[in-house]
């Protein structure tokens, strides 16, 4: 390990980012500045893996809240170590690919401050020691993705998506808060290690709300049912950014406070049935949803969503395999998730549009990205041996190996339709003929060195991770001989629902969107029930509108409220009055006279 | 006579107009009397905070923390006396931060204005009033010094005297909170009538003893009303959407930032040193107001088309925190409520101050011509996203521990009422997030230029560029490092040994 490396793997970004606006009169300086530090503070976040080996992890803590007692700190295990690798890793990749993607883009400064203090951000979180601290973070990533998704701040859906990731993530946020202080009142602590043992002696029902409250958090956050609404507008920001927040920060935070706090709760089988529930269903919703949008980015942030709603399932399993699968799918997806949006981000930067329709038949153009993006795509799908396989293969396994049979028919018709969404957007925008818009272009630029970098290292990342199960195994688990005890025959089972979903899931789109031989525009409309089923889904199941409607109540009711408020001295005066008169009828009623 | 924080501050407001006057007499320029008084005021206000934070290690130094000075020969509970005790030195030393800017800031922002002599002294007054209220140990000093502090406000709110709207602002500030100042004194005379003195202390003592009448309970519900109109309880907060913007921003600074608090800082005094709890059961009624103010406050900011009055009414809303804080009764929850006094100070402060140089940059207080300007002119665009993301409670800024510390007190409180007042405190934030960021933030920053704002072509004023950079500094390092301002806090928070003390300290043993 790297001296002090479990604090200078986030100190060391936010510091950058701090310093990167003094560096701004040279765009080159500030490039290179930046990809040397995310590559250092990633440096430090590997070093710290072979630690996990070691008997005793080392942590220091500090005195900062005299009035909680809340010293800050680091906490080191596997959970953290792995997720701050994760967030650095990819960050870096993400900050070298940026140097091309956002080359032309005057705002360089505070793109790449935003950047370092989103990974930094987020390394502080998984690395923070107790809940008020890991809280700090969780609202520093929040307002990172918050001035990031409305980077391009020109455009008014831009502005606006993301002052919207801002709030409703903050409505989570506001559950997190509550939850963290009925668990700090009854416990009297905040810290994570010594949670697991004060929550012992409370009450069940109290430990089942704090649980639910905290996981409030997670869903606002991790864009889960019901509030999801503001991940697939996110998609107004760059791509680089839409695969930070995807693969390596901001989303993957819920997952991990699940895991975190997973000791904490899991006496609860109230909570673990909710989160389970809740990922299953996102899982759901999320691949019906993306089977319909037309904006490659949405398809994305659509799957981003479903699959961590399997993240969530896995958590919610209860069981130690549970959170294990749910980290190794975390990875996978981590890995084939950034691929893909940088993937498609080399393709939106060359031909300006994100509207799959005015795509097609790219794998001629770009045959590199093609190459890349379908592996991408195949992981996603979980087609052998592509590490999405193993891992969500792992996860339907477990379900069906603790016994719940809901989760996992519900997460093995969600597989099905992720195999088609898939192949649909892979068609669409690789194959067939090229659309209208790509024949009048005149002009594409092709991507260049530094975004092929990413996509190469994290390809291979594809490939190779999905092996890596029993590595993994032993990383999470040093100490304990931990094995996953998968009966042979159970096996099978989850080797034929894979096969069956990828053929099942395949053999319409190919019909749909490669051979084209049934229009699905005719489908839709053939009748009122599958047009309505098209417009729900297209809606995203109405929460946007609802949550639109509500927060247009609450205008409208401010602003009837304000003829409440006259202006008028005399009665400003009669207020006083009437003040004095309630304050007597109250102090009377309730104050005991 | 007055301890040397108050003496320093009453001899710079004497010292102010005769330099003035001698400035305007021997200069022909406006700018030499601006710049002597406005130097005066800074050096003034700058040694009062020395003197401060002397009197800290001084009281660090004492068997009970509290420092007496007797203002006369007679000791109490007879005679008047200023106590300092860390309730009172945090509070005047969030006064003193928040002033020494807004005069740093004033120094530049009165160009304008007539008769910088005059915004000077009132203001070297105003802070004088604050402090003195703040350490006053008897109700008679308290309500002298709080009329000091009134009619300071009431002059710096109609100092742009040749504006119709000033004019009805003050008066109608000044014809409100002269009624709720009558109807405080009439409190603190029934106060003095059971009890037969004035002395906070020897007022604490003997109610100790006596049981509750009807007289002492109107005595409370005249003392929370005279003081919560100018600590802005709802439905006495109407001056205050009046106030704030007619005023120089300057000065909305100072009365959102610190005086609207210093009201606040009267009630928690009084309601939990002189009523106890225990006795006249005021915390569910204040519960009450608490939730009413936050709530009306952030309802009636979310459709302005006045920046001012949008923070003016959001500052009704933070009040209300404070409010709810103190309703708890508990530790945490009172430390929050001091902490946030802090916080919105410098917030709020900061908040008025860059939105004052936005105005008078672009020449108009409407949010929609203001639009992007803080885009264009960065140096202030980025402190005033730190205020506001500070106030709508985002770490790692500082108003999110005030928050935090509220939140957990009123869990800590556990009872259904507070953990409700928790989850209705928490909808007002995220729905001051709806104003602060979709309005405050996407208009003045992200949104595109107006007309108004493309035709300015100014540059920004160094001094008043200072003054809020080195507020969101306080911001943000207190954000990052919340100890240097709780190890305060911690002291300052009152529980019942600390009454004792209190008591224990001015009356002596006896």
């Amino acid at each position: 390990m790297l001296p002090h490396a479990p604090w200078l793997s986030w100190i060391i970004p936010l510091v950058g980012a701090a310093i990167v606006p003094l560096l701004s009169f040279r765009r080159r300086l500030v490039e290179a500045f930046s990809v040397i530090v995310a590559f250092t503070a990633a440096a430090f976040a590997f070093s710290m893996i072979p630690e996990v080996f070691k008997a005793e992890l080392p942590v220091e803590k500090h005195i900062w809240l005299p009035i909680l007692n809340v010293k800050a700190g680091v906490i080191l295990d596997p959970l953290s170590i792995f997720m701050a690798s994760v967030a650095t890793g990819i960050g870096a990749l993400c900050i070298l690919y940026s140097i091309a993607y956002m080359s032309e883009h005057p705002g360089y400064t505070r793109y790449y401050s935003l950047m370092l203090l989103f990974v930094g951000g987020m390394t502080g979180l998984v690395m923070a020691s107790n809940m008020v601290q890991l809280y700090i973070f969780w609202e520093v990533v929040g307002l990172c993705s918050c001035f990031l998704i409305g980077f391009y701040y020109d455009q008014e859906k831009a502005r606006h998506a993301g002052l919207k990731a801002f709030i409703v993530t903050r409505v989570g946020d506001a559950s997190l808060m509550i939850g963290l202080a009925l668990l700090y009142v009854s416990t009297g602590t905040v810290d994570f290690l010594q949670l697991a043992n004060a929550v012992k002696g409370i009450d069940m029902g109290l430990l089942t709300i704090t649980g639910l409250l905290v996981f409030g958090g997670a869903i606002g956050k991790s864009a889960q049912v019901p509030l999801f609404v503001w991940l697939p507008d996110a998609m107004e920001g760059p791509s680089t950014v839409s695969a930070l927040i995807h693969a390596a920060t901001m989303v993957k935070a819920g997952v991990y406070l699940a895991a975190r706090t997973f000791p904490i709760f899991s006496a609860s089988t109230t909570w673990l049935l909710f989160v389970s529930w809740i990922g299953a269903i996102t899982a759901f919703m999320a691949a019906t949803m993306a089977m319909v949008s037309k904006d490659i980015k949405r398809v994305l942030a659509y799957s981003t969503m479903s699959q961590i709603g399997y993240m969530m399932t896995a958590v919610g399993i209860g069981t130690m395999a549970g959170i294990f699968a749910s980290q190794f799918h975390l990875m996978s997806h981590a890995i084939f998730k950034a691929l893909l949006f940088l993937a498609a981000g080399c393709i939106i930067h060359s031909i300006g549009t994100r509207n799959m329709d005015e795509m097609g038949g790219l794998k001629d153009v770009f045959p590199l990205v093609y190459i890349t993006f379908l592996i991408g795509a195949f992981s996603l799908a979980g087609i052998p041996p592509f590490n999405g396989f193993w891992s969500k293969g792992l996860i339907i396994l477990e379900t069906i190996n603790e016994g719940f049979y809901g989760l996992a028919i519900l997460s093995s018709i969600t597989a099905i339709i992720t195999v088609f969404y898939t192949f649909r957007m892979l068609f669409l925008t690789f194959h067939g003929e090229k659309s209208e818009y790509v024949k009048k272009l005149k002009h594409i630029h092709m991507p260049g060195i530094t975004m092929y970098i990413p996509l190469l290292v994290l390809a291979a990342g594809c490939i190779i991770s999905g092996f890596l199960e029993h590595n993994f195994l032993e990383f999470m688990f040093p100490h304990e001989s931990f094995h996953l005890h998968i009966p042979e025959n159970l096996m099978l089972i989850e080797y034929t629902i894979s096969f069956l979903a990828i053929v099942i899931g395949l053999v319409p789109a190919y019909l749909l969107y490669f051979r084209k031989t049934i229009s699905p525009e005719k489908i839709v409309k053939s009748s009122s029930i599958t047009y309505a089923l098209y417009k729900l889904l297209e809606n995203g199941y109405f929460f946007d509108k609802f949550y639109y409607s509500l927060s247009y109540a609450v205008r409208d009711f401010a602003q009837s409220f304000r003829k409440t408020h006259t202006g008028v001295l005399s009665n400003n005066m009669l207020a006083i009055v009437a003040m004095m008169i309630i304050l007597i009828i109250l102090f009377i009623t309730f104050g005991g006279v | 006579m007055f301890t040397n924080i108050i003496d320093t501050l009453f001899i710079y407001a004497i010292s102010i107009p005769v330099a003035g006057y001698l400035c305007k007499k021997l200069f022909k320029k406006d700018d030499i009397e601006r710049i002597v008084t406005g130097l005066l005021t800074l050096i003034g206000i700058g040694l009062a905070f020395f003197y401060l934070y002397a009197m800290y290690r001084h009281l660090q130094g004492l068997p009970l923390m509290i420092h007496v000075e007797h203002l006369l020969e007679v000791s109490p509970p007879v005679a008047s006396c200023l106590e300092i005790d860390f309730l009172g030195l945090f509070v005047a030393g969030t006064a003193l931060t928040l002033s020494l800017f807004v005069a740093l800031y004033s120094i530049q922002y009165v160009k304008e204005y007539e008769n910088p002599t005059a915004y000077f002294t009132l203001l070297t007054l105003m802070v004088t009033g604050i402090i003195g209220a703040v350490f006053a140990g008897d109700l008679f000093t308290l309500f002298v010094f709080w009329e000091l502090m009134s009619l300071s406000a009431y002059f710096l709110v109609a100092f742009k005297k040749h504006t119709w709207e000033a004019i009805e602002a003050s008066f109608k500030y000044l014809v409100m909170c002269a009624a709720g100042n009558l109807t405080a004194l009439y409190g603190i005379s029934l106060l003095y009538g059971v009890t037969g003195t004035l002395n906070i202390a020897g007022v604490i003592y003997t109610l100790k003893n006596t049981a509750l009448t009807p007289v002492l309970l109107l005595a409370l519900i005249m003392i929370v009303i005279g003081f919560g109109v100018e600590g802005s309880i709802v439905p006495l907060h109407t001056w205050l959407p009046d106030a704030h913007p007619a005023a120089p921003s300057s000065i909305s600074a100072m009365l959102s930032g610190i005086v609207i608090e210093t009201g606040g800082y009267v009630l928690i005094r009084m309601l939990t040193y002189v009523f106890d709890p225990t006795i006249y059961h005021w915390q569910m009624i204040m519960l009450f107001l608490a939730i009413i103010t936050m709530t009306t406050g952030n309802i009636m900011a979310l459709r302005q088309e006045d920046v001012k009055r949008l923070l003016a009414y959001s500052s009704v809303a933070q009040m209300g925190y404070i409010y709810f804080g103190l309703s708890t009764l508990t530790g945490t929850g009172l430390a929050g409520s001091l902490f946030h006094i802090f916080n919105h100070a410098m917030g709020k402060g900061l908040a008025f101050l860059a939105v004052g140089i936005l105005i008078a940059l672009a020449g108009t207080r409407n949010i929609d011509e203001l639009s992007g300007i803080g885009r264009k002119y960065k140096f202030i665009g980025v402190p005033l996203t730190i205020a506001i993301l500070s106030l709508c409670g985002t770490p790692p800024l500082s108003g999110f521990w005030s928050e935090l510390f509220i939140i957990i007190g009123a869990v800590e409180a556990k009872t259904t009422p507070f953990i409700i007042g928790a989850l209705i405190m928490l909808f007002n934030v995220v729905l001051s997030i709806g104003y602060y960021m979709f309005v405050v933030f996407k208009k003045l920053i992200w949104n595109p230029y107006s007309p108004t704002v493309e035709k300015v072509t100014e540059r920004t004023p160094v001094l008043m560029t200072i003054s809020v950079w080195a507020l969101a500094l306080i911001i943000v390092i207190v954000g990052i490092y919340p100890k240097i301002v709780l190890d305060i806090v911690k002291l300052a928070v009152p529980t019942s040994e600390r009454i004792a003390e209190y008591i224990a300290a001015i009356l002596g043993s006896s």
